[in-house]
């Protein structure tokens, strides 16, 4: 968008929400909290108030010390962004920092106000809102790289939100600049932040008005000393290690590092440094400014990237809101480099067992340390971090258990982790047993649904099932985890979708119980991918659009040309690789496979209603659980559906429940994607 | 995933078995083969060769289905408290003219077919 065309959707936004003084700025009522939440501020900042959020102004820094915004989840809006950047006319130019800090450089203007938080309400409330966060204060420098990385830090607010949902899904949220006396100077007039932070609170408990909160910490690494000093550009050179780690940090430490009074966010930090890590000192090399506010006050803190590279100031086991699966998210998307060991912790015992890959006759030394490297990748994943976050489960209705079949292929194995006991040192054991939580947490919080009969059994899972097991499958009583074949599939307990997808047999056991061959059985597969998806877009917060609809994303060994096991959106296109050969599932009844195999394609036909159920999500839009997930999950779940239900029989129990729950528009939506797969044709009438 | 390990050489010589063996299902749903020679050495896994190509009889318990040719479907995944298994592996064995189909459980359950399958699929 031009700068002229800016204005001219500014004029016409302001003009058309002049009368309603929506630009009232950050709302510290917003949350409905016993008492209200006041920006964290100091006098000598300028306010600056927008739609739906407010900037306070460090005007000697020329950027924001702090911004604070209001989010409604229920009312947000999808607006078209806009891309012109300009000075708020409320402030002298000097006050600011426009192009002269962002030309000609991999600084991109980061949002510190996310583009979206403030986008609702009315439509023309929430376009406005949308333009407020182009101007220039609402922007701080940060280095280009790793975009995914910036995303996933963007993206702990959907994280965050997810978990609001009871508080009416609302949030605040806080943003600004670590200001630090190091600083590095740029272009003779700006000083660029090294670390930014984030606070988010919501009401944890509406009836109380308990305020909650959590904060973060960026650090934009070495990757900006290269901008800065060198004028790097992207893709000229991978800048070293450690380039934008994000942390769950104490928000009273936050409060130390910028100066600002965080009063009662502070107290209502759902941070706890573990009993076992007070008093603890940090351990190994401290970053930059050591001896300052890392040094002293970061007692822990909970590293959220895979630039843990360097080790870090965290040396304890830490507690933190981000799920391991957002972790990795953002691991996947960090270069690839030799790492060192992680740190030593006073508290993990190292594995009890050798590194993935290091078994005798593994081929091949660079074999193995891609191995070893992506075992300490997954080590690092868990080590210290307890996803408490993951999804919440109601207390007292979760009662997991976890055994080790040490590599045989007797059922059960050891048990290792039970209910409500630490982490072990096992990844596998942990990546399990925070599975399990995470999909028991979303089924009854979703769907009422608490365990595979609903009745409220524990959850069992048995991990190391056999040597070098390429497979994971529900065996009628619990979940089974090989450890892959340690190249080409690495192991499934990383994979939530897997996790979520194998509980789904096991939910399908006491439903319906579809007969497991034949179409009938593509449908039982089918189901086991839609809740696999669906948990895994549970915890990231992603909506129908945002999500991947992958399954199995996170099976892979390095190298292997494959997004995940199975593409939900584009059956067919999941893979591609020498090892594998070619995703072979059809997208469409015209490539029905006949086939003896896998119980007559059991997963290869899924591709089909998997398809549709992504297309009446993508058309319902939002978060794909809502409608489209509870139409399946009352077809499956019902009393009335044949065992040996065909897919046509399938999508018309679909278009029945869809009508029943929701009505007509979300019937025809449900019809049409099944008329799109060529199950049904689109425009019949009732089913 | 496809393998393919064939020594494809039309006739097998004599006193040899061709066994192909084929790997579907499991979570993945990728199907692998493995196509090697035996020698018909009154071995277990030659024992299991020879019935499945109709040399010897045929009917042990797990087998889940001799001659699958139902297009659209297949075995059933077992019987009994196990039946219930989802994303199993099922494995086809074919010599000769004969073809058997199993679920994990039947093939454990048949341990010359058991012999037969880990011969051929750890075959270099
Ligand atoms: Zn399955």
């Amino acid at each position: 968008m031009d700068p002229a065309g800016w204005l001219h959707d500014y004029m016409v936004e302001s003009h058309a929400t002049a009368d309603v003084g929506v630009r009232n700025g950050y709302d510290a009522d917003f949350l409905v909290t016993t008492a209200a939440v006041p920006v964290p501020s100091d006098e000598r900042l300028a306010v600056l108030d927008y739609v739906h959020f407010s900037v306070h102004q460090d005007t000697d820094r020329r950027l924001a010390a702090i911004t604070a915004v209001n989010v409604d989840g229920t009312q947000l809006l999808d607006v078209d962004r806009g891309d012109a950047w300009r000075f708020d006319e409320r402030l002298p130019e000097e006050h600011q920092a426009g192009e002269a800090l962002y030309a000609g450089n991999d600084l991109d203007r980061g949002h510190l106000v996310r583009r979206r938080d403030p986008a609702w309400g009315d439509g023309a409330t929430a376009r406005l809102a949308n333009l407020d966060t182009f101007h220039y204060t609402v922007c701080a420098p940060q280095a280009a790289y790793f975009n995914q990385s910036q995303e996933l830090w963007l993206g702990l607010e959907d994280h965050v939100l997810g978990h609001a949902r009871a508080a009416g899904q609302r949030i605040s949220v806080f943003t600004g600049c670590v200001f630090a006396e190091d600083d590095p100077e740029y272009r003779g007039e700006f000083r660029i932040p090294r670390r930014f932070f984030k606070i988010v609170a919501w009401n944890q408990q509406p009836a109380l008005g308990a305020l909650a909160s959590t904060g973060y910490l960026l650090d934009q690494g070495e990757g900006l000393d290269r901008i800065l000093v060198r004028g790097l550009r992207a893709g000229e050179e991978v800048p070293g290690p450690g380039p934008f780690r994000t942390f769950q940090v104490p928000v009273a430490d936050i409060g130390e590092l910028t100066g600002l009074d965080m009063g009662q966010l502070a107290a209502a930090d759902r941070y706890r440094v573990p009993a076992e890590a007070q008093g603890e000192r940090v351990r190994g090399p401290v970053p930059r400014g050591a001896g300052g506010p890392w040094g002293d006050s970061m007692t822990s803190a909970c590293e959220t990237t895979a630039g843990a590279a360097v080790p870090g100031p965290p040396g304890h086991r830490r507690h933190c809101i981000v799920p391991p699966y957002m972790l990795e998210q953002l691991s996947r998307h960090l270069p690839r480099q030799p790492e060192p060991p992680p740190p030593a912790s006073p508290f993990l015992p190292p594995p009890h067992r050798p590194p993935r890959g290091a078994e005798p006759g593994a081929p091949g030394r660079q074999a193995d340390a891609v191995r070893d490297l992506d075992h300490q990748v997954r080590e690092r994943r868990h080590r210290g971090i307890r996803p408490e976050g993951g999804v919440s489960t109601p207390g007292g209705t979760l009662d997991r258990n976890i055994s080790d079949a040490r590599g045989t292929q007797e059922l059960p194995g050891v048990v290792v982790r039970s209910e409500g006991a630490p982490p072990v040192a096992d990844t596998a054991v942990n990546e399990a047993y925070d599975g399990l939580g995470s999909v028991h947490g979303f089924l009854t919080e979703v769907f009422r649904q608490s365990s595979p009969d609903g009745l409220g059994r524990e959850l069992r899972a048995t991990v190391h099932y056999g040597h070098r097991y390429d497979n994971a499958f529900w065996d009628g009583r619990r979940l089974v985890f090989g450890d892959g074949d340690g190249e080409v599939l690495t192991g499934f307990t990383p994979s939530l979708s897997v996790i979520g997808h194998e509980l789904a047999h096991g939910v399908m056991q006491y439903a319906s119980d579809l007969d497991y061959q034949g179409q009938s059985g593509a449908l039982n597969e089918s189901f086991a991918d839609v809740v696999g998806a669906l948990v895994d877009q549970y915890v990231r917060g992603h909506t129908a659009e945002q999500a991947t609809w992958l399954i199995g994303a996170e099976v892979f060994g390095a190298g292997v040309r494959a997004r995940g096991l199975r593409s939900m959106s584009a059956p067919g296109t999941a893979y591609d690789d020498p090892r594998l050969g070619s995703d072979p599932q059809p997208e469409h009844m015209d490539r029905f496979i006949v086939t003896r195999e896998d119980y007559g394609g059991v997963h290869l036909n899924s591709g089909i209603p998997n398809r549709a159920f992504h297309l009446a999500a993508r058309s319902l839009g939002g978060h794909a659980w809502e409608r489209a997930g509870q139409v399946w999950f009352d077809v499956v779940t019902s009393q009335d559906l044949p065992r040996d239900v065909d897919f046509a029989g399938f999508a018309r129990a679909t278009v029945a429940a869809a009508q029943g729950r929701f009505g007509d528009e979300v019937a025809r939506i449900v019809r049409q994607s099944w008329a799109q797969v060529g199950v049904l044709t689109e425009g019949a009438s009732a089913p | 995933m496809t393998e393919d390990r064939a020594i494809s050489t039309p006739d097998p010589a004599p006193g040899m078995l061709e066994v192909t063996v084929s790997r579907s299902g499991g979570v993945a749903g990728m199907v692998r083969r493995w196509t090697a020679r035996i020698p018909d050495d009154g071995t277990p896994a030659a024992r299991a060769a020879r019935r499945i190509s109709g040399l010897a009889p045929a009917g042990r318990p797990g087998e889940a289905s001799r001659h699958p040719d139902r297009p659209g479907s297949g075995p059933s995944p077992g019987q009994g408290a196990r039946g219930r298994v989802r994303d199993a592996f099922q494995w086809t064995v074919t010599c000769g003219d004969g073809s058997v189909s199993y679920d994990e459980d039947g093939r454990r359950r048949d341990p010359d077919l058991d012999a037969l399958i880990d011969v051929i699929t750890r075959r270099p």
